[in-house]
């Protein structure tokens, strides 16, 4: 008979501290919490400038103090998994489970309040405290900590007990508010503000992007702007509008979400998605991806969303650079800049490329435990790479390639007529009359010496060219080696050669003066 | 009812605006007074304490005493809230100001032995290499990192302290911490700061005066003889050497000494001794006040379970002496300054408190002009804020 296998509970212990990588990856799951509880506003107050504390609250159902009770007495974790389709009032799909967020708090503070008024049931106020040196004392099996009970070995990991209050007197929903801010944070954040780059962020979330879409990276204005911006990023809150990105990208997806109803504001600050791309002199190249509906293991995955290239200028700030997937219109950790494991090295152009794949059904059993990343092995995550892959290699970069084709022949186009002009001012400077330029003959490859002729008539000088294509140089010399056959041409009409030698040199030093 | 505690009522009010906004629009003034450019344009640096909502800042925003920033943050206005709930509530209505939870003076007067030298306010907050990451290690390192945050604040041009409580109370060891609180803050208010000229480049400046204002409740009713005592001596220090200021004390309260007033009508001699404790630090600490305005009192009468209290408003412009503490003789205080004092002590033993009832307030105006502040509340909290402006 086969042996069971077994995860020790001294593993959650281990897990109830170090889940998250940031701290806005820790306030995602509290706003996500918010969702679930058909909350319309959220509120993150950080006690900006100095991050003594840090709170969240929301206007949604909240739970109830047996429902806290529950939670804390082993139920984290432990709740009943939602159904794949559950959704909230405003149709919102249901994010996560109740619980696992809380102690994404853990993460930044020793202790928090937490006060809840909900639509049913009991309104509490408790205030909980996480034991310190927690892993220490786990691994040293510190009886406080871990104990036997019967059979069963009890992993505590803190302790709470209900405060008087007058909750009831609250506005229904939910606040937390973490005041034992563990010192690296606050210093973390404090130090941030001291930043060469740093600036505070308008209450206007638009005149705030302005700034960020200023520097290259989010390091530059430092872990608060980070903070934002992540938040921005991770949260199911709206773009700016729904003309945020061009060619009508997230138009339908920004219905969509303004129609949940749902804001999410940082210290005063109303957060929308960080994207806003417009007026690249290059333009955009971009993709709307339709409703993929894919069948996995017997398992459905369906996702929509959007690729888009800002053809020729680098995305800013650099975070923004890259694939970010959302599972419920929550974002999963971060822009992704290597494009799902994207194998194809495009260079620069990779820079240019941001998009969203939103994924309306699977995906979440790819999820790792900090829900912030994949399991990039997992069969469901393959299939999103391999559409994206495929998409991006056969229609994405194509047309990228040929968008800088044109803008080569463009960019030529222009730099030729400069040129042209150039040598005109510079040869009616020596002649004293409008210059005209005429190509004839020159035929490429022909054996005969180029030659120009300096025509001069009542109406001007006329420069009788041959075309540059047909000279025997190197492609990228052929202008100027017209050019200077013209201006050799110009020089003779003087009557000495001393005088020649002067003009050529002067029309020539003149001519690639502005070359 | 608002949220906060007072915040509706008009007593209060009519004492915002008759007595703070008069106070804070002259300190506004003496800004715009500055000889050079950017000290006229820097906004008013304001404190205040148990901020009630932050009516007061609302009130300051709409007389256009402060405004917000052009980012829309009241980052010139500091406060101090009793608990983490209430700073955040204050916040809310205006975004940006720089607030603090806790106890105020706990905060104030934490033991920091490097108080006098560190340069960077960010040093206690650094982990230590002989303590273990404990929340009693975290406790101690946030008391310090607030108490400096907090001095990097200063100096403020209006002083807000509204207390809701007792200045004395009485299991604390004389003079109170109370007192001891205002000393610091005395002190750090003679902090220079650094005022914006350019995109990155400042000019360092030094307050010439500011606004304070004080509230404290009356009493209490146990206080020890030792306060009693301390206060009296303050009175009888004033009454001893000069015969001018006894005829005014009896005059105006119509008793010859000042402990038989203090046996007989408690309010009266706290109405001149609490005032004379804060002007004697304020000497002590090297300002004084200013003799034009003197120290204006006010009192509000509340209900409560255990009957009616009174709360006293103080109101004062104060001025630094000169020449400084540290370019004077020992002993030696400037002759301007002891004729100030002189001046003020006795137009506080002339006249008492105006006592602010329903009688002598005009409600309409008030209600109307608190409805505008209100207002500005809710437009700072979002409460009508809609969508975003477009990049």
């Amino acid at each position: 008979m086969p042996n069971k296998i077994r995860v020790h509970e001294r593993a959650l212990g281990h897990l109830s501290r170090g889940l998250y990588r940031s701290p806005a990856s820790a306030l995602r799951e509290l706003v996500s919490n918010a969702w679930d509880a058909d909350a319309t506003v959220v509120r993150i107050d950080t006690n900006y400038p100095n991050f003594f504390q840090i709170s969240v609250e929301d206007n949604g159902d909240g739970f109830s103090k047996a429902e806290f009770e529950r939670l804390m007495e082993g139920g984290i974790g432990n709740s009943p998994k939602r159904p794949a389709d559950a959704t909230s009032v405003h149709e919102r799909p249901l994010i996560g489970r109740l619980g696992i967020g809380l102690l994404g708090i853990a993460q930044i503070c020793g202790a928090f309040t937490i006060s809840s008024v909900p639509k049913s049931g009991e309104a509490f106020k408790a205030r909980v405290r996480l034991w310190d040196l927690l892993r220490t004392r786990l691994d040293a099996k510190d009886q406080q900590v871990v104990h036997e009970d019967g059979a069963v070995t009890i992993v505590e990991i803190g302790e709470y007990e209900f405060e008087e209050s007058d909750v009831k007197k609250q506005p229904g929903g939910t606040r937390i508010i973490a005041d034992a801010v563990h010192p690296t944070f606050s210093h973390a954040f404090q130090q941030s503000l001291k930043f060469e780059k740093y600036q505070q962020p308008p209450l206007d979330w638009g005149k705030a992007l302005r700034i960020v879409s200023d520097v290259r990276s989010l390091q530059e204005l430092g872990d608060y702007w980070r903070l934002l911006w992540e938040l921005s990023a991770s949260c199911p809150v709206p773009y700016l509008s729904g003309k945020a990105l061009p060619d009508g990208l997230i138009a339908d997806d920004q219905k969509q979400l303004t129609q949940y109803d749902f804001a999410v504001f940082v210290d005063g600050i109303r957060l929308a998605k960080p994207v806003y791309l417009h007026g690249n002199p290059g333009g955009y190249t971009t993709r709307k991806i339709g409703r993929q509906k894919e069948r996995v293991y017997a398992r459905d995955l369906v996702f929509h969303g959007y690729v888009l290239v800002q053809e020729g200028t680098q995305l800013h700030p650099d975070e923004l650079r890259g694939i970010l997937i959302r599972i419920k219109n929550v974002g999963i950790g971060y822009y992704d800049p290597s494009m799902l494991d994207y194998r194809i090295n495009e260079g620069p152009r990779s820079r240019w490329l941001t998009g969203e794949i939103l994924v309306d059904e699977g995906l979440e059993d790819a999820l790792n435990i900090d829900r912030d990343s994949f399991n990039r092995f997992h069969p469901e995550y393959r299939a999103v790479q391999s559409y994206l892959h495929k998409l991006l290699q056969e229609k994405i970069f194509p047309r990228v390639y040929e968008q800088i084709d044109v803008r080569s022949e463009e960019k030529a186009k222009k730099k030729k007529k400069v040129r042209r002009e150039q040598l005109k001012k510079v040869v009616a400077q020596a002649t004293g009359t409008a210059v005209r330029l005429r190509f004839e003959g020159g035929v490429a490859g022909a054996e005969e010496a180029p030659r120009v002729e300096v025509k001069q008539s009542k109406e001007g000088t006329e420069l009788v060219m041959p075309e540059p294509s047909s000279l025997k140089t190197k492609k990228a010399y052929r202008e100027l080696a017209a050019a200077v056959l013209s201006l050799f041409e110009t020089a003779l009409r003087e009557t000495t050669r001393e005088r020649q030698r002067e003009t050529f040199t002067r029309l020539l030093l003149e001519l690639l003066s502005e070359w | 009812m608002g949220i906060f505690e007072f915040e509706d009522c008009l007593l209060k009010h009519h004492i915002r605006t008759r007595a703070w906004l008069p106070l804070c629009s002259k300190r506004r003034e003496a800004i715009r007074s500055a000889s050079s450019k950017a000290a006229r344009q820097r906004p008013l640096r304001y404190f205040t304490f148990c901020a009630a909502g932050a009516i007061d800042v609302l009130m300051l925003d709409v007389e256009s005493v402060i405004h917000p920033s052009a980012g829309g943050h009241f980052e010139s206005v500091c406060f101090f809230d009793r608990t983490s709930e209430d700073v955040i509530e204050t916040q809310k209505r205006i975004p940006g100001a720089v607030g603090f939870p806790g106890d105020f003076v706990s905060v104030v007067l934490v033991a920091d032995p490097e108080e006098a030298v560190f340069v960077d306010d960010l040093s206690a907050l650094e982990s230590p290499p002989d303590q273990q990451d404990t929340e009693q290690t975290h406790s101690m390192q946030r008391l310090r990192a607030q108490h400096r945050a907090f001095i990097m604040q200063f100096p403020f041009d209006v002083v807000n302290l509204d207390l809701e409580g007792f200045l004395f109370k009485p299991n604390d060891p004389i003079p109170g911490q109370m007192v001891n609180c205002l000393r610091k803050i005395c002190e750090w208010q003679r902090k220079p700061f650094e005022v914006r000229t350019g995109s990155r480049k400042t000019v360092t400046m030094q307050l010439e005066g500011f606004g304070l204002m004080f509230t404290t409740q009356v009493g209490p009713p146990n206080l020890g003889e030792n306060y009693l005592g301390m206060l009296s001596d303050c009175v009888l220090k004033n009454l001893e050497g000069d015969a001018s200021l006894r005829q005014a004390f009896r005059e105006s309260t119509g008793f010859d000494d000042h402990l038989t007033l203090r046996d007989s009508n408690f309010l009266r001699f706290f109405e001149l001794a609490a005032p004379k404790v804060l002007l004697d630090v304020l000497v002590e600490k090297d300002w004084y006040v200013d003799p034009a305005d003197g120290i204006s009192l006010y009192e509000i009468e509340r209900e409560s379970k255990d009957g009616p209290y009174r709360m006293l408003h103080l109101v004062m412009n104060v001025v630094k002496q000169s020449p400084a503490l540290d370019r004077r003789p020992p002993g030696d205080m400037p002759v301007e300054v002891r004729t100030a004092y002189r001046d003020v002590v006795s137009a506080l033993f002339s006249k008492g408190a105006v006592l602010v009832t329903e009688d002598i307030i005009e409600k309409d105006g008030l209600q109307q002009h608190l409805g505008f502040v209100k207002a500005r509340a809710k437009k700072y909290s979002g409460e009508k804020q809609g969508g975003h402006r477009l990049a």
